[in-house]
């Protein structure tokens, strides 16, 4: 496959200086070749599969047969002859009373049926229904022609029950879901009971042919004709089209353009797997990926949905900024705690051989502010502290944990300090901590949040420094760069002292290069560390900190003594301004944010205003499909351009705007008093939620978050959660009193009450009219209108409530609601409905698309006929969309 | 091969023995050898229109009827017959089905309606019985469902539907010979599935356990994800499958069978399988509901063609030729017969009928090669004296069998 295919790539020449004609007949002689060659082989393979699979089949046939012998023992050996006129008759007649005792011994045990009921069909249980026994009776008389005589027969007549109305199978969801078939070939049954193709997009068609034809049964015989070709002749479209005339009396017939894409694909195959043979594939050469895969990790992730690559929206979140990303990171800049408290993973741990350190190394304690990793504190300089201390004010205060003076070291903490003391100058060491406490600290959150809100803050820690270095490195980096230099500079000695550094670092090269590098290259380990391992460790760093023991475990090649080690030689490094990778990583993490990394962190009092979308919403006619909602993604603010907003669609807790500040936002309801006849609340329009066609939302509603939990106030259960906690009615199917089938109610329900949801496939519109040409010749629709985007299709896959039949004076009726973001469609009661009620609702077909029977039961003449017009796409529709009416009849015009 | 002495590793040898027109004149959609019992193996049973009938195909061509039934329900229209046997006394049981989608179970012994099975929402297009525990039945249907049924106990025992299963009319099944049985599906969704039983072994078990007369049903499990599914086989309604051995016989819709190998290893297939052989037809094409049928033995498989015609092939062998071509004799003079819907072959392939679109049916018996020849000639002979429709049918067995039913 490879040899051909590197041919292939290689003969672009032949092909051209070759003419068409040429080419064609070219193509037509090797096709004529292969096709015998290909045919003999397979022969060949086939005789010997063929051989093996005739003896297998015998044997089984033959033990089966052995099986059978028993069961056939008693069998008589022919059957009586009725339908020869006289005799026949008579003979199976008389040995009624014979057939009549074997009847009774075959119905004994199963006492309490009725031997002679016609059809059975008083039977309680519908799905099936097994008819009784029955001696045939009626005889009558019918011909056969043997060549051209009539002889006449006499046939025993089979009583048969009435068949249920039909139906097509289906799937049950309890919620919707996204179609994964869109485009297929569909086909509906004429009046003649043919099954018809509903014309479509040929050339569709014929795509979808071309594919199951290149992967289907006859992929190998097809991939060789094609590696074959494009070896000898080359790529050129004249070859594949030559190609497609040669094959077009064939069954796998495929045409040119999908013959060329499958080529290419082969070359592209054939050419990774000679990569792959060339270069044994290494995890440590995927480096780089680690930050795809985290990326393509985070945004797998649907938010709204909790799960990972849900069907419904596709993943693609943005991720949201939470808040302004200084007052996070303060918030949880929480000293850590004490190295004394942490336990050591084992004897070899990195804190017990810094615990010998110490008495080894006191020289550097004292001049060396490294931060202890696992135990990272503020040893930072006194005049950066200092500078911090002015650039945040006060701010500091606020954070949860102790406060740190400057200068002041964390009581025990004294005697761990940094590693490889000896490589390192005083003004070098200091670098790379005018850095890392604020890193250290944001990074490594306190072991309670770490479950919780851990990664964001290290998420918006790395949006912090990254920005930071970004800002102020490369302008230090350049060593004759005067005036940013010197402006950095004199914004803090921190970067005058960096440059100096960087200088020294490029000087002097690797660090390994200085004296005591050997020692510390010996602690890091034997084996030169990866770009794999280094980019573990940042993301280990990342979720917990500073944390040797733990990120050792992730890494799993590493004891934490040398993850500790390389943690400080990556942090010196970073400082130093040769910390390139990792400069890039944050420079990736911060294009996927994006944006709003350095928002003023001004704690904002929630603000009370009326949100855009019901300026948008009182101006939009109530009889429009609703847009789909779709998080948007600004910046801070929604301003005008707010694709919410434009929508008429509120921003929801999935936007990436800034929550605090956006003026799209839904408030959520604090509703005080509800129906307290009910004991409930929220369960009129004066609750705001509903009265803009939402359920309450825990994140919003600060009251009705305790409903869902059940540990509400007596009285103050929220009535608004009916979807989200399915709180419907029990639902069953059965033979309608007016057509069909119908849905029928199990119990009691109030007025107003929340029956179901009408559950179905999601589909967009462009397939909803591919769908409903051919329901609407089956007279059968299942397709409800749900926003701009999406239209429900209950066909194949939904939940009892599909069978609910129409009505004008409808039972119930379909509420669009918008539950976490997502529209849902509710079927609610409009009056009290007793047990066993059929359940109907109003369809709301647009008038103009309304089929006749429907127009004529609008006129009063009662529930539908199954006499249907065809109509084009008849959907139903929402109660806050169009009212028209009209009716589904659920027979299927067999 | 030697897999069945009967028929010779040469060209085979058919003679037309008899040829009869059933009166309702619909089509006879299915026909069917009784494989089940051996004693009754001479059994032909028909169905079309609302009328069943029973024939005994005697040696030397003579077909009588037997016994014949009809639908009180004259909308009802059978689509399909097959063969069982009641596992208690061993008498055959004849099920019928068709477009009410009703299984009707009917003791041909002692003339009992055993039982109505309901439960399909549509038309039931296929029956097969399982062969080793013949009270099993799977039938197929409009409903995109397939249901396997215990008409002993009179329950459906298995619903396979779902994610997994038919998204449109299912239309032909086949039963896997051995002790894993295997369910082959195909119908008008282009795909050809696979379902597995050994997941519900004790679900069968229990059905065989069951006794009717409850008020609640048996509690029918439900099987959504087949063992193996391909839509790349044909590209259109797949009308017929058969299992032959481990290896897939399938017909479409476009002039050929193919016989492959699904690749049912692992559940993850990454290949649909592979051909082993394409046996070519003439003029199928474009008409769907032509059927081909195979004797117990596997060994001739026979299929119409829209000319009337039974082509015989044998599936072992490595020819796509196909190894006989039966031209009904009433057709010798336009060269065309009303199209072949499904044929039957007897449990050794000895016998060969053809069931017509105008509700004939065409019986061939298998002579020798010798003989043949001879007969051959007589026949030309014959032509040349006789005009269409007496010269339709031999003679011989045309007058026998009427004075059989008189």
């Amino acid at each position: 496959m490879a040899g051909t295919a590197d041919a292939a790539a290689m003969a672009g020449e032949p092909a051209s200086s070759l003419s068409d004609g040429e080419v064609h007949r070219g193509v037509r002689e090797l096709f004529l070749a292969l096709r015998k060659s290909y045919a003999a082989k397979q022969r060949l393979q086939a005789a010997e599969i063929a051989a093996s699979n005739a003896a297998k089949m015998r044997g089984a046939l033959q033990q089966q047969e052995r099986e059978r012998q028993q069961l056939t023992a008693s069998a008589q050996a022919g059957l009586p002859a009725t339908a020869a006129r006289g005799t026949g008759a008579a003979a199976w007649y008389k040995p009624r009373a014979i057939a009549a005792e074997q009847q009774r011994r075959r119905q004994q045990p199963q006492d309490g049926q009725t031997l002679d009921g016609q059809g059975g069909s008083e039977g309680g249980v519908r799905g099936v229904r097994p008819v009784p026994t029955q001696q045939l009776q009626a005889v009558k008389s019918v011909v056969n022609y043997v060549g051209g005589k009539a002889v006449h027969l006499q046939v025993f007549v089979l009583p048969t029950a009435e068949a249920v109305p039909p139906y097509k199978s289906w799937v049950h969801v309890p919620r919707n879901c996204v179609s994964q078939e869109t485009g297929k070939r569909m086909f509906y049954t004429d009046e003649k009971g043919e099954t018809v193709p509903v014309s479509d997009d040929e050339a569709d068609v014929e795509q979808q042919l071309d594919h199951q034809r290149l992967h289907g049964i006859h992929r190998l015989w097809l991939d060789h004709v094609i590696s074959q070709v494009t070896a000898q002749f080359g790529t050129g479209s004249a070859v594949f089209a030559a190609l497609h005339a040669c094959m077009s009396a064939d069954r796998a017939c495929v045409s040119a353009a999908a013959l060329e894409s499958r080529a290419a694909e082969l070359a592209a195959q054939a050419a990774s797997e000679a990569l792959l043979r060339q270069q044994q594939p290494l995890w440590e050469d995927k480096s780089e990926r680690l930050s795809e895969l985290e990326l393509s990790m985070h945004s797998s992730w649907c938010r709204r949905c909790r799960t990972f690559a849900c069907s419904l929206h596709r993943g693609l979140h943005d991720r949201p900024v939470v808040g302004p990303i200084r007052g996070a990171e303060q918030q949880r800049a929480v000293p850590r705690v004490a190295a004394g408290q942490l336990p050591s993973c084992g004897p070899s741990c990195y804190l017990v051989s810094q615990q010998e350190g110490v008495e080894e190394a006191p020289r550097q304690a004292s001049a060396v502010s490294c931060p202890a990793p696992g135990a990272s504190h503020h040893t930072v300089p006194q005049q950066q502290e200092h500078q911090q201390q002015e650039q945040e004010g006060g701010e500091r205060g606020e954070g949860p944990g102790p406060l740190l003076q400057p200068g002041e070291r964390v009581p025990g903490l004294q005697p761990t300090h940094g590693p490889a003391p000896d490589a390192t100058t005083d003004q070098e060491s200091t670098s790379p901590s005018a850095k890392q406490p604020r890193l250290f600290m944001s990074a490594a959150p306190s072991q309670q949040q770490a479950a919780h809100g851990g990664s964001m803050a290290a998420a918006a820690a790395v949006i912090y420094t990254a920005t930071e270095s970004n800002s102020v490195l490369p302008a230090a980096r350049p060593a004759g760069s005067g005036a940013a230099a010197a402006a950095a500079a004199a914004a803090a000695h921190v970067p005058l002292r960096r440059r100096r550094d960087s200088g020294s670092a490029s000087g002097s090269g690797d660090a390994a290069s200085e004296p005591g590098g050997e020692g510390a290259r010996a602690a890091e380990g034997d084996a030169p560390w990866t770009q794999w391992e280094d980019s573990l460790l940042e993301q280990g760093i990342e979720v917990w900190g500073r944390e040797p023991c733990k990120i050792a475990t992730l890494l799993g090649s590493r004891s934490c003594l040398q993850v500790h080690y390389r943690m400080q030689r990556l942090s010196e490094d970073r400082a130093g301004g040769c910390g390139t990778a990792e400069d890039l990583e944050q420079q990736q993490q911060q294009q996927r944010r994006g944006r709003g990394g350095r928002k003023a962190a001004k704690a904002s009092v929630k603000l009370k205003f009326t949100p855009a979308a019901t300026y948008e919403r009182s101006r939009r006619p109530t009889n429009e499909m609703w847009p789909q909602f779709q998080p948007c993604t600004c910046v801070g603010e929604c301003r005008v351009d707010c694709p919410c907003s434009g929508n008429a669609n509120f921003c929801e807790k999935f936007c990436a705007c800034d929550a605090t500040k956006c003026r799209n936002r839904f408030q959520g309801c604090a509703c005080k008093c509800g129906n307290t006849a009910s004991g409930k609340r929220c369960t009129n329009k004066h609750c705001p939620c509903l009265a803009a066609g939402r359920e309450c939302d825990p994140d919003l509603c600060g009251d009705c978050k305790d409903t869902l939990t059940g540990e509400h106030r007596e009285g103050w259960q929220c009535n608004n959660f009916r979807i989200r906690l399915g709180q419907g009615k029990r639902v069953l199917m059965g033979l309608s009193d007016v057509q069909g089938w119908g849905a029928f109610l199990q119990q009691r329900a109030q007025k107003d009450e929340f029956v179901g949801e009408y559950c179905g496939e999601l589909i967009g519109h462009e397939e909803a009219d591919r769908r409903g040409t051919v329901y609407d010749r089956d007279d059968n629709s299942y397709l409800f209108n749900l926003n701009e985007e999406w239209v429900i299709d209950a066909r194949r896959k939904g939940n009892t409530l599909r069978f609910a039949n129409h009505s004008t004076n409808a039972n119930c009726r379909a509420e669009i609601l918008m539950v976490d973001g997502d529209h849902r469609v509710a079927i609610m009661t409009n009056r009290e409905l007793r047990e066993g009620e059929e359940i109907f609702y109003n369809y709301n077909y647009d008038k103009r698309v309304a089929p006749d029977w429907a127009v004529g039961m609008q006129q009063g003449q009662g529930a539908g006929k199954g006499a249907a017009k065809k109509s084009a796409a008849l959907r139903r529709h929402g109660s806050r969309l169009a009212s028209a009416s009209d009716c589904e009849s659920d027979s299927e015009s067999d | 091969m030697d897999i069945n002495p009967g028929q010779s590793a040469g060209r085979w040898a058919y003679k037309e023995t008899a040829w009869l027109t059933e009166g309702h004149r619909q089509p006879l959609y299915c026909g069917a050898f009784n494989h089940i019992a051996h004693q009754l193996g001479d059994l032909l049973a028909t169905v079309g229109g609302n009328r069943a009938t029973i024939y005994k195909c005697q040696a030397g061509g003579e077909m009588s009827v037997l016994q014949a039934f009809c639908d009180a329900n004259t909308s009802e229209e059978f689509y399909t017959c097959a063969w069982s046997l009641d596992t208690d006394s061993g008498a055959p049981l004849l099920l019928l089905a068709g477009k009410n989608g009703q299984l009707l179970v009917v003791d041909a012994g002692t003339g009992v309606l055993e039982t109505c099975l309901e439960g399909h929402g549509s038309a039931i297009n296929d029956i097969a019985v399982h062969p080793g525990s013949p009270q099993f039945a799977a039938t197929a249907s409009r409903d995109h469902s397939v249901r396997l049924w215990n008409i002993h106990t009179r329950c459906c025992v298995l619903l396979f539907q779902g994610d997994g299963g038919h998204h449109n009319e299912v239309l032909t099944l086949s039963w896997r010979p051995g002790p894993d049985s295997m369910l082959l599906s195909a119908g008008m969704d282009n795909f050809i599935k696979v379902w597995s039983l050994a997941q519900h072994l004790e679900t069968l078990a229990a059905s065989d356990e069951w006794r009717a007369g409850h008020a609640s049903s048996f509690p029918t499990a439900l099987v959504t994800s087949p063992h193996f599914s391909t839509e790349r086989a044909h590209w259109n309604y797949v009308d017929c499958v058969r299992w032959l051995g481990d290896l897939v016989l399938s017909k479409s819709v476009d002039d050929c069978i193919l016989l492959w190998s699904p690749d049912t290893s692992t559940a993850q297939h990454a290949a649909d399988g592979d051909v082993q052989l394409e046996l070519q037809l003439e003029g199928c094409a474009n008409v769907w509901w032509m059927r081909f049928a195979l004797d117990y033995w596997c060994t001739t498989l026979a299929v119409g063609t829209s000319t009337g015609q039974v082509l015989l092939f044998d599936p072992h062998s490595q020819q796509s030729q196909p190894k006989a071509r039966l031209k009904p004799l009433r057709a010798a003079k336009t060269d065309r017969a009303p199209l072949v819907r499904q044929t039957a072959v007897s449990y050794d392939g000895g016998i060969v009928v053809a069931c017509h679109d105008d509700g004939s049916l065409t019986r061939w018996d298998r002579v020798s090669v010798s003989s043949m020849q001879h007969l051959q000639q007589q026949q030309q002979q014959q032509q040349q004296q006789q005009r269409w429709p007496d010269s339709g049918s031999d003679s011989q067995p045309c007058s026998s069998s009427g004075e059989d039913v008189r």
